[in-house]
């Protein structure tokens, strides 16, 4: 998928290196629980818990690859207009929508006060923890500004609680190869154990 | 046709904004609201816009009273520029932008992108319509926040500091864009230079309420009248 897209793998790792630990750190006690060994490398037995620790690692970072290959190919707005085809509820469509514009301006705000903050406290690491409260209840109240004059912009233009998203593109040829060879490999691991084929490599 | 009858508006609790205020502006006229930091322009604008409601009088757009019954049909008739480009243009690229209302006014994808068109090569400004609109310079964007406005092909356009934090040359270019326009213009600012270029009339506000109305050159140019507001004289009138 990523070589279809065009975009570089070592790209998308950049990007997510932020979460990754996080799904790393999911499973990290499993070890610990199953401890029964299931392969044998050798000298080197390996436990129940090891491997289920690598199966959700794996589990998780596909999950974020692919989420990260969804928004890198697709703008914003076209996964909003495919949601909304999906019958998700256009309330919950629009908040998402509304969210992620949002995230850029109250990201703007908090980049200008912390400019600011650095400008008058130079030689400073951070902001200080005493800080804090001021800082973030100055970003609540600046976003929630600019958010009301976006919204009015918006009001005043005629909006009324519906996006117009971007048309959908035609189904063509290579959207209906791309279905069938997505479908053709799920009826495949639905009938052969490709799991237990790959095991066999590994266990006797 | 936007007219004021005794308005009157207060923030909660607070002191009168607008105090008594009444006016008239007329179909394809371009009148500059001056007045020191405070005066009420924004408060004014806002007022037209039904964004606040007067606590007293009335204020009209083409016979409509402005009021919740007809603020859809209001805010069809008057475009507004705001003074912050940034809180105008919230799609992601400037054909985007121009095309969130003519579509919200359930016009067809084809007949709203006519429009944007017959917009952008109104203003030169063809070469942004696929644009982001975080990565143009703050000229561009305020052009282009004016284009967004006149897709909606607004009877009025209400301009809150067109020209604030531009270089000349961007300057000049919306002045001349604002100086092209038909629509009727209420256009708020401290540029008195831009004022005096663009608008035939001049409505002076203190303190919520009118000092002086009346021919531009006249009032912008009688520096005792400006100096008793907090003003002076335009730049171009300074010896």
């Amino acid at each position: 998928m990523y070589q279809l897209s065009g975009i570089p793998i070592r790209t998308c790792f950049y990007k997510l290196r932020i979460v990754l630990p996080l799904v790393m750190a999911v499973g990290i006690f499993n070890p610990f629980f199953d401890r029964a060994i299931v392969i044998q490398l050798g000298s080197l037995g390996i436990s129940g818990g090891v491997i289920s620790m690598f199966t959700l690692m794996l589990k998780g970072v596909l999950c974020l690859m692919a989420s990260f290959l969804l928004v890198a190919t697709t703008p914003f707005d076209s996964i909003c207009a495919s949601l909304r085809r999906l019958h998700v509820p256009r309330m919950l469509v629009t908040l998402l929508l509304l969210t992620y514009r949002y995230v850029g301006v109250m990201t703007e705000e908090l980049g200008i006060m912390t400019d600011a903050y650095h400008l008058r406290a130079p030689g400073q690491k951070g902001i200080h923890i005493s800080a804090w409260g001021s800082f973030l209840g100055q970003l609540l109240l600046r976003s929630m500004d600019r958010a009301q004059e976006l919204y009015a912009s918006m009001l005043l233009r005629g909006y009324h609680q519906h996006f117009h998203y971007a048309p959908h593109t035609p189904f063509r040829g290579k959207d209906a190869a791309f279905l069938i060879a997505s479908c053709s490999f799920f009826v495949l691991v639905r009938w052969v154990d490709l799991s237990q084929l790959l095991g066999k490599l590994f266990v006797r | 046709m936007i007219e004021f009858e005794n308005v009157s508006f207060a923030y909660e609790r607070g002191e009168a904004v607008i105090d008594g205020l009444s006016f008239r502006v007329g179909d394809g006229e371009s009148v500059g609201l001056i007045g020191a930091n405070g005066a009420g322009k924004s408060t004014i604008m806002k007022l037209m816009l039904g964004l606040v409601t007067p606590q007293s009088g009335r204020i009209l757009v083409d016979d409509l009273i402005v009021d919740r019954k007809n603020l859809a049909a209001v805010r069809k008739k008057l475009g507004f520029v705001l003074q912050n480009s940034d809180n105008q243009m919230f799609m992601p690229t400037v054909y985007e932008d121009m095309m969130f209302a003519p579509l919200n006014y359930m016009l067809s994808r084809d007949e709203a992108e006519k429009r944007v068109d017959a917009v952008l090569a109104q203003l030169g400004l063809e070469k942004l319509k696929y644009r982001y609109n975080h990565r143009i310079s703050g000229g561009e964007k305020r052009m282009a926040a004016i284009a967004t406005v006149l897709a909606m092909e607004p009877e009025a356009i209400l301009m809150d500091e067109p020209t604030s934090a531009l270089d000349p040359y961007n300057r000049r270019v919306v002045i001349n864009t604002i100086k092209g326009l038909s629509q009727t213009r209420i256009i708020t600012s401290h540029d008195l230079d831009m004022i005096m270029d663009t608008c035939s009339r001049v409505i002076l506000l203190s303190g919520g309420k009118i000092a002086a109305q009346g021919d531009a050159s006249a009032i912008l140019s009688d520096r005792e009248l400006l100096e008793a507001n907090h003003m002076e004289l335009p730049l171009r009138l300074q010896r």
